[in-house]
């Protein structure tokens, strides 16, 4: 066999590469989601996550801000890896996600002002976030614009996410409705209409008002992690639990 | 004996060279590119701006019909941001003034609207672009906090620049918080002092020129 007919059979088919390089982004783009979800798994960018989830507008702003940040900021830095020196490539990566950062400030205040003055110190923040920043260094620096596009994407999206579902009950429970007026929409209340529950005159539940504080944002995303621990645990028993009537069964089937 | 090796390394001073020259390659280009958002972005922010100035300046001064625009004649007043409105009501008649005076905080420059009455009493104010610590310095955003500041500039009842001035439930409001009240307080005390200092000038040159007109 010549050496180009070895070279020919170890070459990857051009479909089995693609399918492949697919795979790889779907992955690069679901792991952020649920497996490596920032919030919820690595337990990044708590403080923003924490202190803006008083709303789920705030939620919504935060996570579509930062989104595009992530996404704007992975690009740019995974298609200049090559160029950025390596000694300052820190100072580098906070000059472009702080320009980024600074934009999504100058579109929000003349735009969404409202939003903007609602999020306040929170949006400058997003510079040092550390979903940003890790996602850069881990990532970005080392991979190409696609799969660091894919991984932005998927990031994004699970930090908007967990922010969401944060948002959804502490919101729901302190409020008892969901305030859209920084969109120009209006409170979607549970009770139609007001802020507490009247009855004959008596009002019988005005909300549970500690979930819209900070001390309620830590209780919340407390229980949340407790049950994230708990049906993980409940996956890896059943798992457990079925490989080990697997090999008995096999066992016994050696043994029959 | 060794010799010390004055001589520079001239492949290390490129490198480091080539270093500055690629960061600051990549700062210039996100100044352009900050620069081009700016120049698109800077009509919307300015029409929000006036629109939140002439919102506080109707809940400052409620019976206001009228505002008009003016600056300070003092020179070290940057006139960017600090500046009044002359309010009068339907009749013409002047009824008061809304200052904007800039000051500053625990998170940096704040700006400040401060309504005042004939007399120069204060008869509310409002904080407005701020970066304090929210769930702190921020509290002082609620209309509620101003409370402190209404119906003080008189020679009987002072603005409180002091925690010791106030009362124990305005103590309460402003403990965790006392460099953002430092803050207001001198802010409120500045529009004041060049208000006044305004209306004297303001005064001494209407008497100057009925003098004028009676010698005439």
């Amino acid at each position: 066999m010549s050496i180009k007919d070895k070279q020919n059979k170890n070459k990857i088919p051009a479909k089995t590469a693609k399918v492949q390089s697919d795979g790889r982004l779907l992955h690069e783009f679901t792991k952020g989601l649920f497996k490596e979800n920032p919030s919820l798994v690595l337990l990044l960018g708590l403080c923003s996550t924490l202190a803006v989830t008083n709303k789920v507008s705030n939620a919504i702003g935060m996570g579509i801000s930062t989104t595009f940040v992530l996404i704007c900021s992975n690009c740019i830095i995974s298609a200049l890896k090559g160029f950025i020196p390596d000694k300052v490539r820190i100072p580098a990566y906070i000059v472009i996600v702080a320009s980024f950062v600074t934009i999504v400030e100058m579109i929000l205040n003349a735009y969404i002002s409202a939003l903007a003055k609602s999020l306040g110190i929170f949006i400058p923040l997003i510079v040092v976030n550390c979903i940003i920043l890790g996602r850069a260094e881990a990532f970005a620096g080392k991979n190409d614009v696609l799969p660091s596009l894919m991984d932005a994407l998927g990031m994004g999206l699970g930090f908007t996410m967990s922010m969401l579902l944060l948002a959804f009950i502490r919101e729901g429970l302190s409020s008892l409705g969901y305030d859209f007026s920084d969109y120009g929409a209006g409170m979607l209340s549970f009770i139609g209409g007001g802020d507490t529950l009247v009855i004959r005159g008596a009002e019988v539940f005005g909300g549970i008002k500690i979930l819209g504080l900070p001390a309620g944002a830590l209780f919340v995303f407390g229980l949340i992690l407790a049950a994230i621990n708990a049906v993980k645990d409940i996956i890896r028993q059943s798992k457990k639990n079925k490989s080990g009537s697997g090999h008995k069964a096999a066992a016994e089937g050696i043994n029959g | 004996m060794n010799k010390i090796n004055l001589k520079p390394d001239l492949n290390a001073l490129k490198g480091d060279l080539l270093i500055a020259a690629k960061l600051t390659l990549i700062c210039f280009t996100a100044v352009l590119l900050l620069s081009i958002v700016h120049l698109l972005t800077q009509g919307s922010i300015d029409k929000n701006n006036r629109k939140t100035e002439d919102m506080t300046n109707r809940y400052l001064i409620a019976d206001g019909a009228k505002f008009e625009k003016s600056y300070f004649a003092d020179p070290s007043v940057h006139a960017d941001d600090e500046y009044y409105f002359i309010v009068t009501d339907s009749q013409n008649e002047v009824i008061g003034w809304t200052v904007s005076i800039m000051t500053n905080g625990y998170g940096g420059a704040m700006k400040v609207m401060v309504g005042f009455d004939t007399d120069l009493i204060v008869k509310n104010a409002k904080l407005l672009t701020n970066s304090e610590t929210p769930g702190v310095g921020k509290e002082a955003e609620r209309d509620e906090y101003m409370t402190k500041f209404i119906g003080t500039g008189s020679s009987a009842r002072p603005i409180p620049t002091k925690k010791s001035m106030l009362a124990q439930s305005d103590i309460d409001t402003v403990t965790g918080a006392t460099i953002t009240f430092n803050g207001v307080s001198s802010g409120i005390v500045r529009a004041a002092s060049l208000l006044k200092s305004e209306l004297t000038k303001s005064n001494v040159t209407d008497a100057t020129s009925d003098e004028q007109e009676v010698s005439e």
